[in-house]
């Protein structure tokens, strides 16, 4: 576990990733089409979308 | 999943093209298939398996049809195959496994190319699984480890009974825990997971600008080596523990064996000290003949002639032996007297005259010629003899018995030897266990002291890592833009965190729900005081409540342990039925899909009773059924069934190597 | 008598040296230790069983005992012929049996009495080779035997005499 005191999360944000991760989890054991790789990429790109927004 | 058909091409006892489709209804979802005994229950069975995993239980790994095999011609080539159609997640997939074989010049069948295709249909068109990633769709599909539990093979549940146990692989919780519908949950673990090089917390890492500092990246890569040294200690760890647990295991092993055979030893001291003992025993007995011998030999005619000296002295004292001697006259005196010429009453004695002859005749009677001396002397002599003739019957007769004595001892002794020789036959040294059992104890510390001595490292490992990951992000807060990626990091550590506390909650639930309902089950199936208990890798512990209330552990008989590997894929099944099925939010965040029981022969072991037990439990539980059963317990099995079963088949034998699937 | 080498012939020769012969691993496992202890005891145990044997020449085996050997035992042996004579055939008068017994010991025309006297040797030499080597139950067992020849011996002649009882009658005849 990263020590990370030095840097404030917003709870709501954070959980909403936490759904959306879930969702798009879900959907990709469905539909295979993502590799490991993709689904990091994806995980990513999602949080810092996230972080950017007001 | 649901399984739609199978198709077998010359697939072992099955000649030619054959086929079975399932029962997918709702209401009616049991396939019934009966067969004797020998007639390919078992090979149909492992059909599943082969197409699927590629491999069987069967010693003999060719799956070619005998028949075909025998008619086979030189250079000739025929294949074996299996086509399996099935739905999960909601696609349809046709999987196709099949093995070419061909005779040699030599006339030995061997198995050429293989091959393993996963197809499915995608927007009306069949579409090939990539060959590179069939094995882990297969794995997704149904994990090998969890295959045998829905290709139930009853007839071989004991080895089963005792994986479930005793506790077997991770991958075997793990594939449970994605039946169980927690595959998100881990997939998403997965990809966040701190200390992967590739997830999103390590790739972020990864992308720390190395222009702006290089130290950065320095640090970056210290903290990775560190991290994968701890990986790899953590991987040793488990492995060692893995070998710990198996030494373990043998140290308890061999010590049984030794314990039973530790009979041997003993038995062997005995040995020798009842050969030493036999040995003093011979010894004492022949010293004991040696001293009857001598007795014996030391003048035994006084004893022997006792009698004759008793009536002799008899006779002698009876009989009034006229001694014809004169009192007191000696032989001296007669010779004196012939010497001189003239007798005592003054008669001159010369050669040849009366007086002479007289004279001469009376020596006869006068000592030492007188019978009373001579008497006298036999006397004495006899009194001598008397004197030292001793007992030399009794002597002779406790010698004798002492003899005796010592020689039933020597054979009762040797009786116990031979009895000794005959246990001994039966047991074995101990030795060699022995020896094994201080080479695993020897094993065994030597691999807790490198446990402890990676314990040590890891320490500190962790401690340089930590430090170093400190001073990083004191660094990367500094930059503008290291400090938007420790932001991103953050939170996706933050997720992790909340994914792993949530993951755990939903998997405590979910298993004390999974142990519920197969107390459940297993109670229905099986009444009386025993109860199931589950910990955290899926181990089934089977404990028994006597009348205190006392709990305990018990080995499982054979019912107990097919009951218990029943409740234990109804209670997965039911659960994962019950997460498809669930629209509370919660749940459907843990998904997962029915899957169908192909059942062999379980009946066979369980009594009447049960069997309508489970004929009730089973079609309410499972999505879809494949059941097995002999002609002997069809039946039954019918009567209990009969209303949900939607497809019937029967296994028509025609001879060893050729039997039919026919639709009844 | 008893001044000159004596040889067993015949089968008496082979009874003999199995009486003599070791039967167990110690070499001291002799049923008689010397052919002279046989030939002491045989003649008492001959007249006893009352068995008379001539010397036996169907076959060249002899075994003999030395002249020193006999004259050192010359007090034993004398008593005991003494003791045969005093005893034998008890229809000759008591006066007769005195002289064979006391008298004519020595003498050297007392060739009947000798021969009389070797016929109980074998006699004995019989006796104690069926009753101790050939005996009926074909035990192997010698000491088994030996017991059993003593035990029956002792019930047979022995039993009802206390050596008390002799000396007093010793004390008897001296008179």
């Amino acid at each position: 576990m990263e020590p990370n005191d030095k840097i404030k999360i917003n709870k709501e944000k954070a959980q909403r990733l936490l759904k959306k991760l879930i969702i798009m989890e879900r959907q990709n054991l469905k539909t295979k089409m993502h590799n490991d790789q993709q689904m990091v990429k994806l995980i990513k790109k999602s949080i810092e979308e996230e972080v950017e927004c007001y | 999943m649901l399984l739609k058909s199978i198709k077998l091409f010359n697939f072992r006892q099955f000649k030619g093209e054959q086929e079975a489709s399932f029962s997918t209804d709702i209401h009616k979802n049991v396939t019934v298939i009966m067969g004797d005994n020998g007639s390919g229950k078992t090979s149909f069975a492992q059909a599943f398996t082969w197409c699927l995993y590629g491999d069987t239980d069967f010693a003999d790994k060719s799956m070619l049809n005998k028949e075909i095999e025998n008619n086979l011609m030189p250079r000739q080539q025929v294949s074996v195959k299996v086509n399996l159609d099935l739905t999960h997640n909601d696609i349809e997939y046709n999987i196709s496994r099949a093995q070419i074989y061909s005779r040699d010049d030599y006339g030995k069948i061997k198995p050429l190319s293989t091959s393993f295709n996963i197809s499915y249909k995608k927007n009306g068109q069949q579409e090939f699984v990539k060959q590179s990633e069939v094995e882990s769709r297969i794995k997704e599909i149904l994990p090998k480890e969890l295959s045998k539990y829905f290709f139930f093979d009853g007839e071989r549940i004991q080895n089963f009974s005792k994986q479930i146990q005793r506790g077997k692989s991770k991958e075997f919780a793990q594939a449970v825990r994605g039946l169980l519908g927690l595959n998100a949950f881990i997939e998403a673990m997965e990809h966040l997971k701190p200390t992967s090089k590739f997830g999103v917390i390590g790739s972020y890492n990864d992308s720390y600008d190395s222009s702006s500092d290089d130290k950065i990246r320095e640090y970056s890569n210290k903290i990775q080596k560190y991290q994968d040294d701890l990986d790899s200690i953590d991987q040793r760890l488990l492995q060692i523990n893995d070998s710990i647990q198996i030494a373990d295991e043998k140290c308890a092993e061999l010590s049984n064996k030794i314990n039973l055979h530790s009979e041997g030893e003993r038995l062997q001291n005995e040995k020798k000290s009842l050969n030493q003992k036999i040995g003093k025993l011979i010894m004492a007995r022949n010293q004991a003949e040696g001293s009857l011998l001598k007795v014996f030999n030391n003048n035994p005619t006084a004893y022997f002639a006792k009698s004759l000296i008793k009536q002799a002295l008899d006779t002698l004292s009876n009989q009034d032996i006229r001694d014809k001697g004169i009192p007191d006259i000696h032989e001296r005196t007669i010779k004196y007297l012939i010497d001189r010429g003239i007798c005592v009453c003054g008669t001159k004695i010369t050669f040849g005259n009366d007086a002479y002859v007289e004279l001469n005749k009376a020596l006869e009677y006068l000592p030492p010629k007188s019978i009373g001396t001579i008497i006298s002397q036999f006397v004495n002599e006899s009194e001598i003899r008397l004197k030292t003739s001793g007992f030399l019957y009794e002597q002779i007769s406790d010698q004798y018995k002492i003899i005796r004595d010592f020689e039933s001892d020597i054979d009762e002794s040797r009786t116990d030897l031979s009895e000794i020789d005959k246990k001994l036959t039966d047991v074995v040294d101990v030795a060699p266990y022995q020896i094994d059992l201080h080479k695993y104890k020897d094993k065994i510390a030597e691999l807790d002291r490198e446990k402890r001595d990676l314990y040590q490292k890891r320490g500190a490992y962790l401690t340089s890592r930590d430090r170093l990951i400190t001073d990083r992000s004191e660094l990367t807060l500094r930059d503008e833009k290291n400090r938007k990626i420790e932001v991103y990091k953050a939170y996706a550590q933050y997720m992790y965190d909340e994914l792993y506390a949530l993951y755990q909650e939903s998997e405590d639930k979910i298993r004390k729900k999974l142990e519920n309902y197969i107390n459940e089950i297993f109670r229905s199936i099986y009444e009386g005081g025993i109860s199931l208990k589950i910990d955290s890798e899926y181990n089934i512990q089977i404990l028994v409540e006597d009348t205190d209330g006392h709990v305990f552990d018990v080995e499982a008989s054979t019912a107990q342990s097919l009951s218990v590997i029943f409740a234990f894929i109804t209670g997965i099944i039911k659960i994962a039925r019950e997460n498809n099925n669930s629209i509370d939010d919660d749940s459907r965040m843990l998904e997962s899909e029915p899957y169908p029981l192909v059942m062999d022969a379980p009946l066979s072991s369980f009594d009447k009773t049960r069997i309508r037990t489970i004929c009730d439990t089973l079609p309410k539980i499972a999505e879809q059924i494949i059941i097995f059963i002999k002609d002997t317990d069809g039946e039954i099995a019918e009567e209990h069934l009969g209303q949900v079963v939607g497809k019937r088949y029967f296994f028509d034998k025609k001879n060893e190597f050729d039997t039919i699937i026919m639709q009844r | 008598m008893f001044d000159k080498e004596y040889v067993f012939s015949g089968k008496h020769a082979d009874m003999v040296k199995k009486l003599t012969a070791q039967f167990g691993t110690d070499t001291n496992s002799k049923i008689f230790s010397r052919n002279i202890d046989v030939y002491i005891v045989a003649p008492i145990i001959g007249f006893l069983y009352g068995r008379k044997s001539s010397i036996d020449n169907t076959s060249d085996q002899t075994t003999k005992i030395f002249t020193e050997q006999l004259i050192k035992e010359t007090t034993t042996l004398k008593y005991n012929y003494q003791l045969i004579m005093l005893l034998n055939k008890k229809q000759l008068p008591f006066e007769e049996r005195l002289d064979k017994a006391f008298r004519n010991y020595g003498n050297k025309e007392n060739t009947d009495d000798e021969e009389t006297y070797n016929e109980f040797v074998l006699g004995g030499v019989e006796i104690l080779y069926e009753k101790i080597i050939e005996e009926a139950n074909m035990s192997e067992d010698f000491l088994q035997n030996i017991y059993d020849f003593t035990e029956e011996f002792n019930n047979r002649f022995n039993g009802s005499i206390t050596t008390d009882e002799i000396l007093d009658l010793c004390m008897l005849a001296k008179k």
